[in-house]
């Protein structure tokens, strides 16, 4: 014989323990000064889990990624310039991209020759889809994925449209927003260009005993 | 006639502010229970519930009545124009009409009528109609279904609600509410008492079924009826619905206080009148019981509609039969026999009836096509 | 006070109490906006169009349950005047109101025998 209803009292007990903690775990963490502001997203943390979003914000993670951005070599707050300017108008994340979201121009210099640089570059981002192909495929570091993801907007035909003022951020925001990646890169880069010092050098050696 | 005219005046005048009273004072009950339920399901489930609107998100109630009444009422086409409109009105008004027969002090009850409690029941019953109406008018299958499952339900927890109840006029002797509170200040809360603590889980589960809270709540299941009989509801008419069934559930809560918790009795608050005190106790259990309900609509899960069916008769109605033998027998032997006989028949009829109401059925050849394979 | 006066208070509190619900659906008539379509006014049925009229016949076990509830509450309705003067009526009574809920207990007993209480879907 098997007495009916004593599992509905238990399940009682259940979501009054829940009631209760999230009141006695909220207490602690009003008057500790160890727990506050700490964000409680951990799967063993016991109380309320809700991050309480304009206020409070989760750490995103490096590799979050939300619509693409160039970079140019300088600070915040400077204007990029032709010189400064990463991209070389290669064109591939065009030739990637899935939904083909990206516009290139080719720039000129004052004689009017092409030059391996953007003049304009635009990116529709009604249409991206935030995959990150351009960033894996670009050669020259220039486009990387942003991580700014409050871009609503009260109008959606200009404001949508980023040209290429509103992508090209400073080489200095990338590297505080993705400090490994960035790292990463630059002894890379660091790298590379030893490795060619070193072959520059070794070849001066072959000329002189030539 | 000059000196009849002020007292039929005065007469009618009372009557104005009571009935100003309850119509201000319960409306504004009813949204801060929703709020309440909305924190306290909230906490149940490790969230913080809505915060945002006012300190402690204590106007929030306000901004969903602005919500409601900004938005747009759509009558859907092929229905009974004139019913659906009428449906609201007619389940609003009864659920109002129960506080006017509930005692919250000593005399401090609008109307003391003598079969107070008969009365309370039959005006609980009649928010089926109202919800029938609107089901049938709306013209669509969901809150069709959502009627008639209405209509049954309230059918089978009905007749236990009503039969659970009657032990209180056994003991009491009287239907009126004040009676009933004086009869427990002499001998004590009727909860106490096996037959008592039957009833009050009987008339709890029972009343939980008639306002169509969880879990009963299958005439509106959001999640299977998308809201049942209210699906084509919008604004403010909507609001009404929701108004009712929480007026309603305070209503079960006082109810229940009023029969098994001695109603207003309680010790004398300090610095306070004895009305006042009084009214406090009331609340204050009242509250109680509408937290649970709230409780058990953070916890249970909905009935199935066969199961729901099958519990009321088959395990209620027998456990309140039981309950009526019980309470007289508690009766006519005082002391512990009393008490012990009572409790045992009505555990050993529950036991017995849950037992053939919840164990597996063996599988019967029914048709002439299920024999032959 | 007598119950007359009281029930002239019910009558009075039944008109009365139409304002809760009649005035916020009146203000709501005159702010809310009001543009019905012939798409918003279709009944709902999770984005399909109904299939026949919904204006249909019951099934039959609901009127089984219906007469069962009948029975039943005309029993609470004779229990209740018992139940109001059970001090006064003594042991006699009790023994004859045991003897009219055995018969409707055993009516019961025969319902959930015969499978009327089986709720098929």
């Amino acid at each position: 014989m098997k007495i009916y209803g004593l599992e509905l009292i238990r399940g009682l007990g259940i979501t009054m323990g829940r009631f209760i903690t999230t009141y006695t775990v909220g207490f602690r963490r009003t008057f500790s000064n160890r727990l506050r502001g700490h964000v409680r997203q951990d799967v063993s943390q016991k109380g309320i889990f809700t991050v309480q979003y304009p206020e409070e914000r989760l750490q995103l993670p490096e590799r979050f990624r939300v619509l693409p951005v160039l970079i140019f070599d300088g600070k915040e707050g400077e204007r990029w310039s032709q010189e400064t300017e990463r991209c070389t108008a290669c064109g591939i994340c065009a030739k990637v991209c899935p939904p083909q979201c990206i516009w290139i121009v080719q720039g000129k210099d004052a004689s009017g020759k092409a030059v391996p640089k953007a003049s304009e570059f635009t990116i529709d981002t009604d249409v991206c889809m935030n995959c990150g192909l351009c960033a894996e495929f670009c050669p020259f570091d220039a486009i990387k994925m942003d991580h700014r993801f409050e871009i609503a907007t009260e109008e959606r035909w200009v404001s949508h449209i980023h040209d290429i003022d509103k992508l090209h951020v400073s080489t200095e925001y990338y590297a505080k927003t993705h400090p490994k990646a960035w790292a990463k890169e630059e002894a890379k880069r660091h790298a590379e260009a030893q490795r060619k010092a070193a072959a520059a050098a070794a070849a001066k050696n072959v000329e002189k005993k030539a | 006639m000059g000196d009849i005219m002020p007292q039929w005046f005065s007469i009618v005048l009372l009557d104005i502010l009571k009935m100003a009273l309850i119509l201000a004072v319960v409306p504004p009950c009813m949204m801060y229970t929703t709020q309440l339920e909305r924190k306290a399901i909230a906490r149940i489930q490790d969230r913080f519930g809505p915060n945002r609107v006012g300190p402690y998100g204590l106007a929030q109630p306000f901004a969903d009545m602005i919500k409601m009444l900004v938005k747009e009422d759509i009558v859907p086409k092929g229905s009974d124009k004139l019913c659906h409109l009428l449906a609201p009105l007619l389940i609003v008004v009864p659920s109002l009409f129960l506080f006017t027969l509930l005692p919250f002090g000593p005399g401090f009850i609008a109307a003391p009528i003598s079969t107070g409690l008969l009365f309370f029941m039959a005006l609980g019953s009649t928010g089926t109609l109202a919800i029938f109406t609107a089901g049938w008018t709306s013209r669509s299958a969901f809150p069709l279904l959502g009627a008639i499952r209405n209509a049954a339900q309230l059918i089978a927890y009905e007749v236990p609600f009503v039969l659970a109840s009657a032990v209180i006029p056994m003991i009491v002797g009287s239907l009126r509410m004040t009676d009933i509170v004086m009869a427990q200040s002499v001998s004590g809360w009727f909860i106490f008492t096996p037959w008592g603590f039957t009833a009050f889980l009987l008339l709890f589960t029972a009343g939980l079924a008639e306002v169509n809270r969880t879990p009963f709540d299958l005439p509106e299941a959001e999640s299977e009826l998308v809201g049942g009989f209210h699906t084509e509801y919008s604004g403010m008419k909507f609001g009404l619905f929701y108004l009712a069934e929480y007026v309603s559930t305070i209503a079960l809560a006082v109810l229940l206080s009023v029969l098994f918790f001695g109603g207003w009795a309680g010790p004398r608050i300090p610095f306070l009148p004895a009305l006042g005190s009084a009214i406090l106790w009331i609340s204050m259990k009242s509250f109680l019981l509408v937290f649970v309900t709230i409780w058990i609509r953070g916890t249970w899960p909905r009935f199935r509609v066969d199961r729901l069916m099958g519990f009321a008769w088959k395990v209620m109605i027998p456990v309140a039969l039981a309950n009526l033998v019980g309470a007289a027998v508690w009766f006519y032997c005082p002391g512990f026999i009393g008490t012990a006989v009572s409790a045992v028949l009505v555990v050993s009829v529950f036991l017995l009836t849950s037992q053939l109401w919840a164990a597996p059925k063996p599988v019967l050849t029914t048709t002439w096509a299920d024999q032959t394979s | 006070m007598s119950d007359y006066r009281i029930y002239l208070f019910l009558a009075l509190f039944m008109i009365g109490a139409l304002v809760v619900p009649v005035l916020p659906i009146a203000v709501a008539r005159f702010i809310a906006p009001r543009k019905p379509g012939s798409i918003k006014t279709e009944p709902y049925e999770c984005g399909t169009v109904t299939e026949g009229d919904v204006w249909v016949q019951f099934k039959l076990q609901y009127y089984i349950f219906a007469i069962l509830f009948v029975v039943f509450d005309v029993e609470a309705l004779f229990l209740f005047p018992w139940a109001v003067v059970f001090k006064e009526v003594g042991p006699e009574g009790l023994i004859a109101m045991v003897v009219f809920i055995g018969i409707l207990t055993l009516g019961l007993i025969y319902a959930w025998q015969e499978g009327v209480l089986e709720w098929e879907t």
